[in-house]
């Protein structure tokens, strides 16, 4: 028997023995003896596994972590002992870190075009999944990624929180009283959801990649090859890896790549769509470089029932972000020409919970609030929108089937191979 | 090695022009936008097909190398790539073209280049021309062929994940030979033995089919299950199943388990069977609940409840516990339920004071000008923790009252009351305002009662606006007695904190200095005008990078630390024009500091924001930002402008400045 499977068999023989006790459920829950606590491990050592929520996040015990960069595993290695967790194991390949069998879950904080890829890894390793937005470079590795932690029976965590914690950026709200507003059809159906600049995306333009690059040499402390994976072999620049990497189509999408899914998820959850999406995408913005991100005027997805969100990239739109439908708008801070919204808004019930605690979730083996399915889903709209910016053209997709209607051009950015031995 | 060097030499060629290839693919379309579009249109597109290789060869001479290639080109290519995918008659001899112009290029970046064009549009009978670049003894060529054979090939499509199969899948499988009749307790045994891992997909199944009898084996295994991990997920599946049948055991759990997360589960699964069948069992305990952490679940449940619901629940209130009745009245006043408004008139006069408490709470948000004279004459008698609660009920009553009642009542207390109650109702008088009770305030300083005085004083110091601030004045020069003096001191203080306040009275304090008065106080008022005044408060800021959200630059000098700046990028300037030339001499920044995160600054300070002048900064020694901020002084120095140059945050890319003070001295 694996330490692996002794350490879960353990936990299981824990929460067994509370039916002999009436000691409530919630006192155990906090009980924090490293045997009883989850573990985790960072793959990935950038910019976001150094924030404090994620080395921080105390909930579970941090036992691993790796990178390509053997400077930046160096770094994490002190940063997390003056973090309390102590020596804890680095390395450069995250297939070690899938090998350890006392590690629970893996927190996966690499650039986009490994996320899928790693889950699936992971998926397969039987560990449980917290992986940073986007949740997929492509449409065809979200779907792939949906199997594989349903195969395998995990949990798993997309890293956006919008629609149950928190403020929404640039709603001025929380998700919850827009959510009471959509659920009682206060504005009616269908609705408009438009995102406009001040929630982020031209914020971001900025992270777009630059034309032309010279060829560099390759540090030696960086594993190149590595850090590429399943991305095509470019030669080497500064400007492609680490904090940059944001800018080229064959890691990420901009600005629309690294905050869309933030945005767009509780819009998604507002629009009641986490089990489908747009049949529609349609796009304005200048042709894009084949290998540089660029910037967008303006993306709108349509859904089968006729609601629309529309991606408002230029500052163009008057009072954006709003929701609009038929019998009303509303505008940030719950401004709307609904009369006595608020009033109408305490009378009603509030929307029914949702499973917020990651640690209980697997624990439990409960699906968390945002997971494969829904994730999939809103970074399928962020996905869609990247893919007809590539196109410079609109396109309809099939949301059942997950592929463009008529469409190979389309299909092509959908689904995308991967560079060898790497596959999934 | 000899990669290398051709890196090293491409690099020293390609330097001259680096400006253009310094722009970001975003400026450079900006910038290029109606070449390119001119360049990829359909009809552009079909015509450069129609002609063939002689129309696309001048294309390939601009791709020189990986960090020379015509930009223009290389975007019309990989369109040509796109176009051929929906109008086939051109794909092969396009993609043709695209392998022989891979196969005769020389360095290894022209090759990938048009290796990758075939990536998006090759044919599958071209994989097998990929073994030859796969054997490349440039690495990057071979592990690009091999990518693009794959993607020749379509073998992504045909992969398949091998997953062994789980116990999960093995049950699916067995079910679906069993007879209907079979599925259920085939369900509830798997359940039983199973890791917890796989119970999921059996609670999938469970949820639908079997009928009553399959919900009461769900039960018995309930009653039989001894973990509460599982005993949670029954709960569930029961509320998902939709059967009423389980409503009894499900209001039994409720009420009665001592599991308290067992208890929320299964009022989560009646919400989904029968809303109402949550408040009959709402009401029965809160008829028994006696402590604090039950309390906390049956709130969690009461503010799900409709209105309409919560209604219902008002003629519970005198059966309830005290925790009972309490939890109803915090209810009724966060939803602001007006039914509830005689509970909270006979929750004021308990005695247990989380009740009482609770009770004016709840007539804070549900009052109504009727209540004036019993509100007024209850919260003037209110005794220890309930007089504050009291005192604030009153006075979110009178703002909401339109008819004048409550200041009406309580003017009556303060002309006629005894002292006592007179005092209270003077204290309470800012909250109501009004002129009467104003001239009541004033007249009251020179009360010969201390209490009265005092009271004056005090009720002056709260007044809003600056009605009451030369009163003060005058009052702590030339106040009848010592103690009223140094209340009003006090009072002017306090008002002289806000800057725009103490610059319109500076005046004022120049004409009542010359007053008679107790002399510590002329001390204590001119060391405070001496104390230096925050100059950056209301002044507008510029700055040189996007605003994130609705945190604009003006939360940099609004005078509070609850709204902030955020700016997307870093290093990012905030200049603050202070209008005219100050002499400024210390500096207080507070930053985000919710993480351990570091925020790396400087200030500079210029007369014309030509010339500045670095007075303040932590470059090299950046500590963890506090909710303290940093506070620095430095020698007094002219200026208008005040630049802030965050030049770091630890944490990400952005800056988050919740508030810059700069500050003047104002003495005379």
């Amino acid at each position: 028997m694996s330490r692996y499977e002794n350490r879960r068999g353990f936990l299981k023989k824990a929460a067994a023995l509370t039916g002999f006790t009436i000691i409530p459920a919630h006192v155990l829950h906090s009980a924090t003896a490293p045997s009883n606590q989850l573990t985790r491990a960072l793959v990935g050592f950038g910019g976001i596994a150094h924030s404090g929520n994620h080395l921080g996040y105390r909930a579970t015990r941090l036992i691993a972590l790796c990178d390509p960069d053997a400077n930046r595993v160096k770094e994490g290695l002190t940063l997390a002992e003056k973090n309390g967790y102590g020596k804890i194991h680095g390395c450069k390949d995250f297939r070690e870190i899938l090998a350890m069998p006392d590690v629970d879950i893996v927190h996966i904080c690499t650039p986009p075009h490994w996320h899928g890829l790693i889950s699936v890894m992971a998926a397969q390793a039987g560990k449980d999944i917290w992986c940073e937005k986007p949740m997929t470079r492509t449409i065809g590795e979200g779907k792939r990624v949906m199997e594989a932690v349903k195969a395998n029976g995990r949990i798993f965590r997309l890293n956006t929180w919008f629609r149950f914690l928190g403020g929404f950026y640039g709603f001025g709200t929380e998700v919850k009283p827009l959510k009471k507003i959509m659920e009682n059809r206060l504005l009616g159906w269908p609705v408009r959801a438009v995102v406009g600049s001040v929630t982020g995306f031209s914020l971001k333009f900025y992270w777009s990649g630059k034309t032309n690059l010279t060829p560099q040499p390759v540090p030696a402390n960086l594993d190149y090859d590595l850090w590429l994976g399943p991305a095509p072999y470019k030669p080497y620049h500064p400007h492609r890896v680490h904090s940059n990497f944001r800018g080229y189509w064959d890691y990420d999408g901009g600005g629309l790549g690294d905050m869309g899914q933030h945005y767009l998820d509780p819009v998604q959850y507002l629009l009641e769509k986490d089990d489908t999406s747009p049949i529609r995408v349609d796009v304005d913005c200048p042709k894009q470089h084949p290998d540089a991100v660029g910037s967008f005027r303006r993306i709108t997805y349509t859904y089968a029932d006729g609601c629309q969100i529309i991606l408002d990239g230029d500052d163009s739109m008057k009072g954006a972000p709003f929701l609009e439908g038929p019998k009303g708008r509303v505008w940030p801070r719950l401004r709307s020409d609904i009369p006595n919204l608020k009033s109408i808004l305490e009378e009603l019930p509030d929307p029914a919970p949702q499973q917020v605690d990651f640690v209980d979730a697997v624990k439990r083996r409960k699906t968390f609030a945002l997971n494969e399915n829904n994730g999939f889903r809103s970074c399928t709209i962020v996905n869609l929108g990247l893919v007809a910016m590539r196109l410079g053209r609109g396109f309809s997709f099939d949301p059942v089937r997950l592929c463009a209607v008529n469409d190979p051009a389309a299909d092509r950015f959908i689904t995308q191979p991967m560079r060898k031995p790497w596959v999934m | 090695m000899k990669r290398l060097l051709i890196s090293g030499l491409l690099a020293l060629l390609i330097s001259a022009p680096i400006f253009a290839q310094e722009l970001s693919a975003a400026q450079w379309a900006q910038q290029n936008e109606a070449v390119l579009c001119a360049a990829t249109k359909t009809d552009v597109l079909a015509d450069l097909l129609r002609k063939g290789k002689t129309a696309w060869e001048p294309l390939a001479v601009k791709i020189l190398s990986a960090g020379k290639a015509d930009p223009v080109a290389s975007t019309q290519i990989a369109a040509l790539g796109q176009y051929v995918l929906t109008h086939p008659v051109y794909r092969a001899a396009y993609s043709a073209w695209l392998l022989e112009k891979a196969q005769q290029a020389k360095e290894a970046d022209v090759v990938c280049f048009w290796l990758n064009q075939l990536r998006w549009c090759g044919l599958p009978e071209q994989a097998a021309a990929m073994k030859s670049f796969a054997q490349s003894k440039d690495a990057s060529i071979a592990a690009f062929a091999l990518m693009v054979e794959q993607a020749l090939r379509d073998s992504y499509d045909r992969q398949v994940v091998t997953v062994p199969e789980t116990r999960a899948a093995a049950l699916t499988r067995e079910l679906a030979m069993l007879p209907e009749e079979a599925v259920a307790p085939r369900l509830v045994k798997f359940f039983e033995d199973a890791d917890i891992g796989c119970v999921r997909a059996v609670l999938a199944r469970g949820v639908t089919g079997g009928g009553a009898e399959a919900t009461q084996l769900w039960m018995a295994a309930y009653a039989r299950q001894t973990c509460p991990f599982r005993k949670k997920m029954i709960l569930e599946l029961l509320g998902d199943r939709g059967d009423r049948l389980s409503l009894p055991l499900l209001q039994d759990v409720f009420q009665k388990d001592l599991d308290l997360t067992l208890r929320a589960v299964a009022a989560e699964a009646m919400f989904k069977l029968d809303r109402s069948a949550v408040v009959s069992a709402l009401m029965e305990s809160l008829k028994t609940v006696a402590g604090s952490d039950v309390g906390a679940e049956l709130r969690k449940v009461l503010i799900r409840l409709t209105r309409a619901e919560l209604v219902g629940l008002t003629g519970t209130y005198d059966a309830a516990t005290p925790i009972g009745k309490s939890l109803l009245l915090e209810i009724f006043r966060m939803r602001r339920v007006a039914d509830a408004l005689p509970l909270g008139l006979k929750a004021i006069s308990e005695t247990q004071m989380d009740v009482l408490i609770n009770g004016w709470r709840l007539l804070r948000e549900t009052a109504t000008p009727s209540e004036a004279v019993v509100l007024t004459d209850k919260a003037l008698s209110a005794k220890g923790r309930a007089a504050s609660e009291a005192q604030q009920a009153l006075a979110a009553a009178a703002r909401r009252d339109g008819t004048g009642a409550y200041a009406r009542e309580l003017l009556k207390v303060v002309r006629s009351g005894d002292a006592a109650r007179k005092a209270l109702a003077l204290e309470l008088s800012p909250r109501m305002g009004g002129a009467d009770l104003f001239k009541e305030a004033v007249a009251a300083l020179d009360a010969p009662a201390a209490e009265i005085s005092g009271a004056g004083a005090r009720a002056l110091s709260e007044w809003e606006g600056t009605d009451a601030v030369p009163v003060l004045m005058r009052a702590a020069i030339a106040g009848k007695t010592p103690r009223v003096q140094a209340l009003a001191l006090r009072g002017v203080s306090r008002k002289l904190a806000d800057a725009k306040i103490a610059n319109r009275f500076i005046s004022v304090w120049k004409e009542i200095k010359a007053l008679p008065g107790n002399d510590a106080n002329r001390a204590a008022l001119q060391k405070f005008f001496s104390v230096s005044v925050n100059v950056a408060q209301g002044k507008p800021v510029t700055t040189n990078v996007p605003t994130e959200g609705d945190h604009v630059p003006a939360n940099l000098t609004d005078g509070t630390l609850t709204r902030a700046w955020h700016g997307g990028g870093s290093p990012a300037q905030a200049v603050v024009d202070l209008g005219k030339a100050e002499m400024i001499s210390s500096m207080h920044v507070f930053f985000y500091c919710q993480d351990g995160r570091a925020y790396t600054f400087n200030l500079e300070l210029s007369e014309d924001k030509k010339i500045w002048k670095k007075v303040a900064g932590n470059e090299g020694a950046a500590k963890p930002s506090t909710k303290d901020g940093v506070y620095e002084t430095f020698a007094p120095t002219k200026a208008r402008y005040a630049r802030l140059n965050v030049l770091k945050n630890s944490a990400n890319f952005a800056v988050h400045v919740l508030e810059l003070k700069l500050f003047s001295a104002k003495a005379e």
